[in-house]
């Protein structure tokens, strides 16, 4: 259990398995599969290889192309710096410096080698799960869907057709390792040990992003309602506003309010073209969950830290304190803004440049092919 | 807001009288509606960068938060302003240089009182956040400037160099920028002696590095303080980019949606959006295009099947601003005939879009010669066994940066330094490209090296 995350209870308390039970009806179809330790240990491990009979091909008409045995001669244009680079001698494909890779790290726990053959009830399990909803399943942990991994999904999404799809975005997705933090497996435990993980999969389904809406409740009030979607300027929510804050509010009061175990949280909403409202999914109070287009300070003033880094704010300055539900939405046209979660389809070397060297370390191991 | 049909006082452009060899980055017909110069801002979050971007372009910035705090991480994304010059001879300098909004008419009144001049449209450009990875990638892939100038912060209430500046200044390398305008921000935080102090500090630090000779301004983007010197620098120091205009057009896919109320009916149904920056040529309403790789399905024998989306320009937007026609400079809205579901939640991202038949080779699976590091980057410890790159073998599953394209891909085969990639989703590129390659350590993506495509295999016809 994480005992550092003081609101971890209400964060457990929106875990899938918690409150899929309750809210079936008014949420899409989903299976839950109980997860045992190898496979936690499989997401873990650094291992990862695909093979080939289950990785996404095209059609092709050259299977020369595809073989060991026929290769180019390379352009040789480009000469790079040993210092930096492995080499590789034309008759040996051993380089000193790699011989040992393979044997001494193997007892790390993230280096463990798993086949998906040793899992092979998940996968079954899942490929029939996948059947049952008519060939197209969304897969989640507790909490996490593995959205910033849709890079690694051949249709660009979370639609998945077989096992292996599902495992491709699971081990490529950071959301995915932020749900594997937040409780400790036993090493000593049995590979068919079950965890407190659980593999969700969802019927697929083709959601508008525009009516996705995210809620936020505090003791039991729903305070505000934020478009998901906050880099995109829909034209027509603006005459649908005052009809979706209904839909949205009347599914509150009736399904929500006095089922849910919780008295602050989150949840997201789906609001089909009848404004028929389903349930998405449940979020916690907590700095992981993104409160969009609101301030966490314009609902829960109490939880705001101001540590050294933060500039002193003065009274007025503060955030007006949210008491009557409040629905914003993205008002003005401001012509194409980039998607921010895009970064997460680069290496962590780019990622936070301004705050470690590694920029200057690539800059300078770059520099040769730059010339 | 006002409504966005209101701009009476742009210029109107008209396709009839189009000539592209005519165009060029100062057209007036071009830049009174988008941006024709792409500048970068450089600078630590905590120096300013979002309130410098705001004073001078007006557009507020995306905050994202990530934690229970005040003053959160601020993100930009981009901002296009206008700059104008007083045309009346008496109104001084600098006074007389003025940026405003992307919308705003192109000659409004001057705001001296008194003065009377109405003011000159000189500039259009575009602010871009870099670093930027995305950039920063781009550029070291393909080797050219994505960014024509760039504007460099330091915070004058602290010591200069900072630990970030450094690593700017060799960003500004890497992006091979020799347009530099230094910003010496907060100033009206310090007192005069402190701010003298670190400007020579500041000449010092540059000196030798691709900044050197470069101005140095003092501002105040919290006071608006010189906002108007930098507007003036911007005109007198930035040279006018080269640009192709008359290729065929191509532009890379950074976004796409469906804006379409759902129910909507058939007749009433909008086509999809992308969104992207345009690299070469002039994107023309009516014009027909066609986007690759487009759309990728699974066929019943469990293959998978890539069809290059063929459509029809209808719209065209930068910012707020509709447009006839667009050149590459700043982020374009392209709004087509595409069946909208296939744009939803940019499922287009990383995509071509281009003339039809014109644009590169879809590739399914690609050979590379590939360059891996000895050890992770940023790693200091050589005796750390962990950070070691390990060799590329059959089955890795990696991820491949290829232009503005992110893919996984399984390695099929490696010999020597060649390697063969099926790739997850077809990438249209050509021969000789670059590529980076990332791997799953620790649970992050890291490079672990980069390669250059010898040959690419299409799919079957």
């Amino acid at each position: 259990m994480n005992k550092t995350d003081k609101y971890f209870e209400n964060k457990r308390k929106c875990m899938f398995q918690e409150w899929y039970p309750t809210f079936k009806q008014v949420t899409f179809s989903s299976t839950i599969i109980p997860l045992p330790k190898i496979f936690i240990d499989y997401l873990n491990s650094d291992h990862f290889v695909s093979n080939e009979q289950e990785f996404p091909q095209y059609r092709n008409d050259d299977p020369e192309f595809l073989d060991d045995e026929s290769w180019s001669t390379p352009r040789r244009s480009t000469i790079v710096d040993s210092k930096y680079y492995q080499s590789y001698g034309s008759d040996s494909d051993s380089d000193s410096d790699d011989s040992d890779d393979s044997n001494d790290d193997d007892k790390k726990k993230n280096s463990r080698i798993i086949k998906e053959s040793e899992f092979q009830h998940l996968l079954d399990e899942i490929k029939s799960i996948i059947t049952k909803y008519g060939g197209y399943v969304l897969p989640k942990l507790n909490w996490s869907a593995p959205k910033d991994a849709t890079f690694m999904n051949a249709f660009c999404t979370l639609k998945c057709s077989t096992p292996t799809d599902v495992f491709l975005l699971l081990k490529s997705s950071d959301f995915i390792n932020h749900d594997l933090a937040q409780f400790e497996t036993n090493e000593q435990d049995d590979d068919l040990t079950i965890t407190p993980y659980v593999l969700v999969l969802r019927k697929w389904q083709n959601l508008t992003e525009s009516m996705e809406f995210r809620c936020f409740v505090k003791d039991k009030k729903l305070l505000g309602i934020s478009q998901r979607d906050t880099s995109t300027y829909y034209s027509f929510l603006k005459d649908k506003k005052e009809s979706i804050q209904e839909s949205i509010e009347s599914f509150f009061n009736q399904n929500i309010k006095d089922k849910f175990s919780q008295d602050s949280y989150t949840f997201d909403a789906y609001v089909t073209k009848e404004n028929k409202v389903w349930l998405i999914d449940f979020n916690p109070i907590h700095p992981s969950t993104d409160s969009l287009l609101f301030d966490w300070e314009e609902f829960f003033p109490e939880l705001i830290v101001d540590d050294e880094e933060s500039t002193p704010i003065s009274e007025q300055d503060k955030l007006k304190l949210i008491q009557d539900l409040e629905f914003r939405l993205i008002e003005n046209r401001e012509g194409i803004r980039p998607n921010l979660a895009m970064e997460s389809r680069l290496p962590m070397d780019l990622k936070d440049s301004s705050q470690s060297s590694a920029i200057n370390d690539l800059l300078e191991k770059f520099k040769d092919k730059l010339q | 807001m006002a409504s966005v049909k209101a701009k009476p006082n742009l210029l109107p452009q008209d396709i009839a009288t189009l000539n592209v060899n005519e165009l060029n980055p100062l057209t007036p017909y071009v830049i009174s509606r988008q941006a024709t110069i792409n500048i970068g801002t450089i600078g630590h979050v905590a120096h300013g960068k979002s309130t410098v971007v705001k004073a001078i372009s007006g557009v507020q910035t995306v905050r994202f938060t990530s934690e229970f705090k005040r003053n959160i991480t601020i993100k930009l994304g981009y901002a296009n302003a206008k700059i104008f010059k007083c045309d009346n001879q008496e109104c001084p300098r600098p006074g007389c240089y003025k940026s405003y909004r992307s919308n705003t008419e192109d000659s409004p009144n001057c705001e001296r009182p008194g003065c009377g001049g109405k003011m000159h449209l000189l500039r259009h450009v575009s602010f871009v956040d870099c670093p930027g990875h995305d950039v920063l990638m781009a550029t070291m892939l393909n080797g050219a400037a994505v960014m024509d100038a760039a504007l460099l912060l330091i915070a004058g209430n602290e010591s200069c160099p900072q630990p970030q500046t450094s690593e700017h200044i060799a960003a500004i390398e890497i992006m091979n920028l020799k347009n530099i305008i230094i910003l010496q921000n907060k100033i009206d935080l310090v007192k005069e002696a402190a701010a003298q102090e670190q400007y020579g500090q500041i000449l010092k630090f540059i000196q030798g590095t691709i900044a050197e000779g470069c101005p140095i301004i003092p501002i105040s983007a919290q006071m608006k303080y010189n906002i108007d010197v930098i507007c003036e620098y911007i005109v007198k120091k930035i040279p006018i980019p080269p640009r192709d205009f008359t290729s065929d057009p191509r532009m890379i896919v950074i976004r796409s949606f469906d804006v379409n109320k759902p129910g909507s009916r058939v007749d009433e149904l909008k086509g999809g959006v992308a969104g992207g920056s345009i690299l070469k040529g002039v994107l023309k309403i009516g014009d027909e295009i066609e986007v690759r790789p487009g759309v990728i399905s699974k066929e019943l024998d469990g293959k998978m099947k890539c069809s290059p989306i063929f459509s029809k320009i209808v719209s065209l937007f930068a910012e707020e601003n509709e447009l006839q026609y667009a050149v590459p400079g700043g982020l374009i809205g392209v709004g087509t005939k595409i069946d909208p579901t296939l744009c939803r939640a940019d499922r287009l991202v990383g995509q071509v879009l281009g003339s039809v038949g014109k644009l590169p080779e879809i590739f399914t699976t690609l050979e590379v010669n590939f360059f891996l590091l000895r050890r992770l980057l940023g790693v200091k410890s050589e005796g750390d066994k962990q950070n070691k790159v390990k060799k590329l073998s059959k089955d890795d599953t990696l991820m491949v940066n290829i232009g503005s394209t992110s893919t996984g891909c399984r390695v099929i085969a490696v010999k020597h330094d060649l390697a063969k990639l099926a790739l997850l989703t077809p990438v249209c590129t050509q021969e000789g490209e670059k590529i980076a390659l990332s791997r799953r350590v620790d649970k992050n993506w890291r490079l672990i090296g980069w390669g250059e495509i010898q040959r690419g295999m299409s799919e079957k016809a």
